[in-house]
């Protein structure tokens, strides 16, 4: 008798215990959060990570070193040198390393994405599975810009006739996760007004200049339809809706300016019509240096690229390394990308977004100081795709977009070790066949 | 023909009556260099012995050689040197390029026949070509200029220096290589007579028999062995340079099997010092067997790694070619950019900084592109290195050759200074102004 | 046995006459290895058929006395292949932009006397769904009898207009077992494609009792009665197509995939959606390294069919070799039984009569030298419901 009323209670004990762990249990199981790459809920979204020990680039905040990053939900929860971690967080060891945050390559050409038919929408056609994804995640380029076009050669959907076209979105190389690859799109409007294009530029001006009196008669069509009422409604055809947003100034239009003739004449487009515009190529922008930084307009630009000096123009002309430093100077802001922005080009190694950090440092070897060079690749080119908010430093608030090298970027034998996106680790070196031969013993 | 004689020996009148360039007076030929850190790619001297490596060292350059280097402490600066005071950054020897195709004019690829033993290059240099004056602010002071790759022999090359204020000296050895191309380029345009590598490989070992007989005919026939004198063909003169071993050949070749074919016709049939270049596609399979023939060296470029999607070894990884054949033990590698233009000649260090980066021996990169090229091509009487008696080749930078975030701030060609960056900060005294600070 | 020879031959000049219908004629099989693939091996097993349908089966089973014995001793019988995704004997594809065709019909252009049908026949295929090409819906695919009959053999049925289905109880066979089998989509990563599905099963969704020929297969295939098939080469694509699919639950998804499909492999399980895959080795992406794709699906839990690594008539007489070697490199025994028959029968919906040797279904069966899945196994006899209609010189 006595013993079965122990064994009542114990079990009474027991099928408490036990209810309370599967209460447990099925909270967990059916918490929200990001799913991982299988499609299981996994316990790393509810648990921590931290990275520690490594000097932290922040890009915003200078050099943290010996520093704590603490990561929960995909985002950087904490930063600093002495920060206590949570005793169930995940610990990666970062000791001797560096820490950044991941690249942003301001300009990419995906092959996935240069198929031969219309690429209407980027959101549509992306493929998370990719190849160059995990040549990006290798390289630490965590963050890109893309357009949909037919060739690499042809930037922009367009034809003299209409110069605007096609779409560009801002992408994360988010391995075999589709969900989480989407930033925005679109972040600008593609503009392709070069000489190459027969009537681009002046189609583009009479647009704009369409556009411009259709807002003004339908601002003054706003304010007098009450007095009014036989008023009619100004039309427009929808042709001219990205002109419109251009305008408003709700998109920037992304032009190619390599000359000071093109780079001017883009200004004088900025200084008539009020437009953001973002310049491409920009070789000869040391020139007009001033000129550009009067306007606000942000570049992107490519150190390495080279032209050489006009014999007919007797002032200055061609390229110069120190285009860069020389930005600065004039208080331009600017993005680097390389001569061709493609993941892997073939067996030229060196020259390609694989070796993004690499073209920033050239710009340093023309005089540009260090801090900025690394904005140029990180924090200045998120800002200028439109998502600052999310990439580009290692602050709290900000995606856990964070890439671990064993040296310092700009040194030629640095290797990324680790490439973190939302948090996740979807690189490893050590793991990767692409590197892991490679290590530098001395 | 006869017209070609004529032309040929007035352009060598031409070099051989020397000083037709105005010589420039205001600067001292006679030079002193302060430096931080000289790096002399000495061969044989390893890096870690401090024989390759002097701190706070000097050199002394009079009449466009060098004539004294070693510590600071050791060597007192004459009076009437120009001192370039260089005590914050690294003195290394100028660049060697040992594939381009910069420099010269109209000599791209002459495609009638596939065998051209008679042509030569340097007839076709060009010291305006825009190539040779960006070359120049990366540190790259010699060059081994090419006709292209179109044919089976193409023609002869050209070695020249980049100092182009006396165009007429430029030529640092008029016949440089016999350049040979076994894959790809050839089989593609070479125009109907042996079209595929059988063709060509026949072609070309019918040229190689011919030269071998005339070059021993003639040898024979000048030590008295022979007495009847042989024909004089003036199209396989310059043959006779390669089969004397006075000259090397230059192969464009490709993957395991063109390696081993260039190998075996141009070294081990006949025992010509051959510089296998470019070699990328799976060259280094076959490593083993380049390290095994002393009279084989490999020149790597343009194409650094082999891409993973079609890598001989389908395994997934980025292979670097020029790591690949040093650890397989090939011991002279050189790199190179296979320029054709404007704007990748100045990078060949830069080539070198991804081939350490991806697994290639700091060092041996840092030589593979000085005292290595300059020993495939065998001139390193003359360039690749810092010691007493060569040319005075020198750049000075700050930091490594390597490193691609400082520039080359001064380059010095025959001991002149042909470049001097702009805001560099590099002091440069003449020597009359020292001896006004003297008094 | 000389007696049995003779009998067969019987059946044979019996095997291209239309069967009358209810059939008293019972044949029975008697064989060492009766593996039915869905309830297990018997040995030393009967099957009595009747009416062209298994009536019997099993190791104890009576033996009627007016039954025409076939003597399988030393042999294995097995059901007949099922594949459910093949372009065998039609004209190219389309291409062209993505579009909806939903009343294109693989059933309206068949041409039943060619040779490749007979061979795919001799090769062990007993049942064999033909596909439309065509971007976006294609259209509707036909599941057929590979034998050199006409389409149909009920033309009055035909012209009143309604759409023969032979199906549970219902002869003859002409060469259709179904007109109207299942419903074709080729998927590619992209905005049109997306917008032409769901326009098409949105519009259909408004209009369910519509008898237009448009959107009937349409509807049919919102309420699952027929299935839909999904051809999609690329993961990253496959990822695409999930979430269409999530609205429309009643729907049954096939998705014919492309080799990389199976880095979604547990996406694919959590889905439950079966998979159509080629019956290959493949490599690891830029390595030597080989992948056996339907295995890495199946131990997922992915439910899979295989098909012909060619879908041509060498293809398919080389199927049996190309799932022998899936099995060498660890694809599970019996799943790979299941994948060429009980599983593409069910992705079909046909298992009801197909797929595996059970009371009730068709006798579509292979008498074998051995298990099919040894490598050099002979096919020594075709049957297609209750007929020999291949015998092996």
């Amino acid at each position: 008798m006595h013993k079965h009323r122990t064994n009542c209670r114990f079990s009474i004990f027991n099928f408490l215990a036990v209810l309370l762990l599967c209460c447990s249990a099925v909270a967990r199981a059916s918490s929200p959060g990001n799913h991982g790459q299988d499609g299981r809920a996994t316990a790393a979204e509810e648990k921590m990570t931290a990275i520690k020990g490594g000097d932290l680039y922040t890009i915003t905040g200078g050099i943290i070193k010996n520093g704590t990053i603490l990561i929960k939900d995909g985002k950087i929860s904490g930063i600093g040198q002495n920060i206590d971690i949570p005793k169930n967080a995940e610990v990666i060891d970062a000791k001797g390393k560096v820490v950044m945050p991941g690249l942003v390559a301001a300009t990419t050409w995906l092959q996935g994405l240069r198929s031969s038919r219309e690429i209407n929408k980027i959101a549509d056609s992306l493929d998370p599975f990719d190849f160059e994804v995990s040549l990006a995640l290798a390289s630490g380029v965590t963050t890109a810009f893309v357009t949909a076009t037919s060739s690499p050669y042809r930037r922009v959907q367009s034809s003299g006739e209409n110069p605007i076209g096609g779409t560009n979105a801002v992408i994360k190389m988010t391995y075999g996760d589709l969900d989480n690859m989407l930033v925005k799109e679109p972040v600008a409007e593609n503009v392709s007004i070069s000489n190459r294009q027969w009537l681009g530029k002046t189609n583009f001006l009479l647009n704009l200049r369409k556009a411009k009196d259709y807002l003004q008669k339908l601002a003054e069509y706003q304010k007098a339809k009450d007095k009014d009422k036989k008023l009619e409604e100004p039309k427009k055809s929808p042709e001219l809706d990205p002109y419109i947003r251009l305008l408003r100034r709700e998109l920037p239009a992304r032009l190619e300016a390599a000359t000071a003739d093109d780079i001017l004449a883009a200004l004088e487009i900025v200084d008539e019509f009020g437009i953001r515009v973002i310049l491409e190529g920009c070789l000869e922008a040391w020139i007009v240096a001033q000129e550009i930084a009067r306007r606000g307009v942000p570049l992107v630009i490519t150190p390495r690229e080279k032209q050489e000096p006009r014999k007919d123009i007797s002032g200055p002309s061609g390229s110069t390394m120190e285009n860069a430093a020389i930005l600065k100077k004039a208080g331009v802001r600017f993005a680097i990308v390389p001569q061709v922005p493609v993941f892997g080009l073939g067996a030229m190694a060196g020259r390609d977004l694989m070796a993004l950090p690499m073209e920033a440092a050239f710009a340093v070897s023309g005089g540009l100081d260090e801090q900025t060079a690394l904005e140029a690749i990180t924090l200045t080119a998120a800002e200028i795709l439109g998502v600052a908010d999310r990439v580009g430093s290692l602050q709290a608030g900000k995606d856990a977009d964070i890439i671990i090298l064993d040296g310092h970027p700009f040194h030629y034998r640095s290797f990324v070790e680790l490439t973190l996106i939302n948090g996740k680790i979807l690189y490893d070196k050590k793991q990767s066949t692409y590197f892991s031969h490679i290590t530098h013993d001395n | 023909m006869k017209y070609v004689i004529v032309a040929k020996s007035a352009v060598i009148l031409i070099f051989a009556a020397g000083s037709l360039c105005a010589e420039d007076k205001s600067v001292s030929t006679r030079l002193a260099i302060k430096a931080g850190k000289i790096v002399t790619m000495t061969p044989g001297a390893e890096f870690a012995t401090g024989k390759n490596v002097i701190n706070n060292g000097v050199i002394l350059v009079s009449g466009g050689k060098i004539e004294a280097i070693g510590p600071a402490s050791s060597i007192a600066i004459p009076q009437g040197y120009t001192l370039i005071d260089a005590s914050d950054r690294w003195v290394t020897p100028g660049i060697v390029e040992a594939h381009t195709h910069i420099g010269t004019e109209g000599g791209f690829n002459d495609m009638v026949t596939p065998i051209n033993p008679e042509l030569r290059i340097d007839d076709c240099v060009n010291p305006e070509d825009v190539g040779i004056k960006s070359a120049v602010t990366g540190g790259v002071t010699t060059i081994h200029t090419m006709p292209g790759s179109g044919t089976n022999l193409a023609g002869f090359t050209v070695i020249i220096k980049l100092d182009t204020s006396c165009p007429e000296k430029m030529i640092l050895r008029e016949i440089g290589a016999m350049k040979i191309a076994q894959a790809y380029n050839p089989e593609r345009r070479g125009g109907d007579l042996g079209r595929t590598n059988m063709g060509m490989s026949w072609s070309l070992r019918q040229m190689l028999k011919q030269a071998k007989a005339y070059t021993q005919a003639w040898q024979e026939y000048e030590q008295g062995k022979r007495k009847e004198k042989p024909e004089y063909k003036p199209e396989l003169e310059n043959m006779r340079k390669v089969f004397s071993g006075e000259i090397p050949t230059i192969v464009h070749t490709y993957e395991g099997w063109g390696v081993m074919q260039t190998m075996r016709m141009f070294n081990d049939e006949n025992q010509l010092k051959v510089i296998a270049t470019h070699t990328e596609g799976g060259g280094y399979m076959v490593g083993a067997e380049a390290a095994k023939r002393d009279g084989v060296s490999i020149n790597v470029g343009p194409f650094l790694w082999e891409p993973i999607s079609w890598n001989v070894e389908q395994d997934n990884r980025f292979h670097c070619v020029a790591a690949e054949f040093y650890k397989a033990g090939v011991k002279n590698l050189s790199i190179n950019t296979d320029s054709v233009g404007f704007g990748d000649q100045e990078e060949l260090a830069f080539n070198a900084s991804v081939s350490a980066r991806l697994g290639l021996d700091d060092q041996v990169a840092l030589k593979a592109i000085t005292i290595n090229p300059a020993s495939a091509l065998g001139i390193t009487d003359r360039v690749g290195s810092l010691e007493v008696g060569k040319d005075a080749d020198i750049v000075i930078k700050k930091g490594s050759l390597l490193d691609p975030t400082t520039p080359v701030d001064l380059v010095l060609i025959n001991g002149k200074i042909v470049y001097q960056r702009k805001g560099s900060g590099l002091v440069v005294k003449q020597a009359a102004e020292r001896s006004r600070e003297k008094e | 046995m000389k007696k049995n020879r003779i009998y067969i031959l019987l059946f044979l000049s019996w095997a291209w006459l239309p069967s009358a219908g209810t059939g008293e004629e019972i044949t029975v099989i008697k064989a060492d290895r009766i593996d039915t693939v869905t309830s297990g091996l018997i040995e030393n097993g009967v099957i009595v058929i009747r009416g062209g349908k298994i009536s019997a089966i099993g190791a104890d089973v009576k033996i009627p006395s007016t039954a025409n014995i076939i003597d399988a001793r030393d042999k294995t019988v097995f059901p007949g292949l099922v594949n459910p995704c093949s372009v065998v004997g039609l004209s190219g594809s389309p291409g062209g932009e993505p579009a909806s065709n939903p009343h294109y019909r693989i059933a309206d252009e068949l041409y039943p006397f060619q040779d490749v049908y007979r061979r795919i026949l001799q090769a062990g295929f007993t049942t064999l769904a033909l596909t439309p090409g065509g971007n976006g819906i294609a259209g509707q695919g036909a599941i057929i009898r590979p034998v050199g009959l006409p389409p149909r053999l009920l033309p009055a049925r035909r012209m009143a207009g309604e759409s023969v289905d032979a199906g549970a109880g219902q002869t003859p066979g002409g060469m259709l077992i179904t007109e109207s089998g299942l419903l074709m989509i080729r998927f590619e990563a992209n905005e049109k494609a997306k917008k032409v599905i769901t326009e098409a099963f949105e519009s259909a969704k408004k209009d369910i009792a519509s008898a237009d020929p448009k959107i009937k297969p349409l509807v049919r295939a919102l309420q699952g009665e027929i299935p839909t098939f999904v051809r999609c080469g690329w993961p990253g694509a496959a990822l695409h197509l999930l979430p269409l699919l999530k609205p429309y639950e009643k729907m049954k998804w096939v998705l014919v995939a492309g080799p990389e499909n199976y880095r979604i492999a547990e996406k694919l399980a959590k889905a439950k959606i079966p998979v159509i895959f080629p019956a290959q080795i493949d490599f690891e992406e830029f390595t030597r390294n080989r992948i056996n794709v339907p295995r890495i699906l199946a131990e997922a839990g992915v439910k899979i069919a295989c098909v012909p690594i060619m879908d041509n008539a060498e293809g398919h007489e080389d199927f049996l070799r190309q799932m022998a070697e899936l099995v060498k490199y660890g694809l599970d025994k019996e799943t790979a039984k299941k994948s060429m028959t009980i599983h593409p029968a069910q992705m079909l919906a046909v298992d009801y009569r197909l797929g595996s040797l059970e009371v009730g279904k068709d006798a579509n069966l292979l008498i074998l030298s051995a298990d099919p899945l040894e490598v050099g196994v002979k096919i020594h006899q075709v049957m297609l419901e209750g007929k020999i209609v291949y015998q092996a010189p």
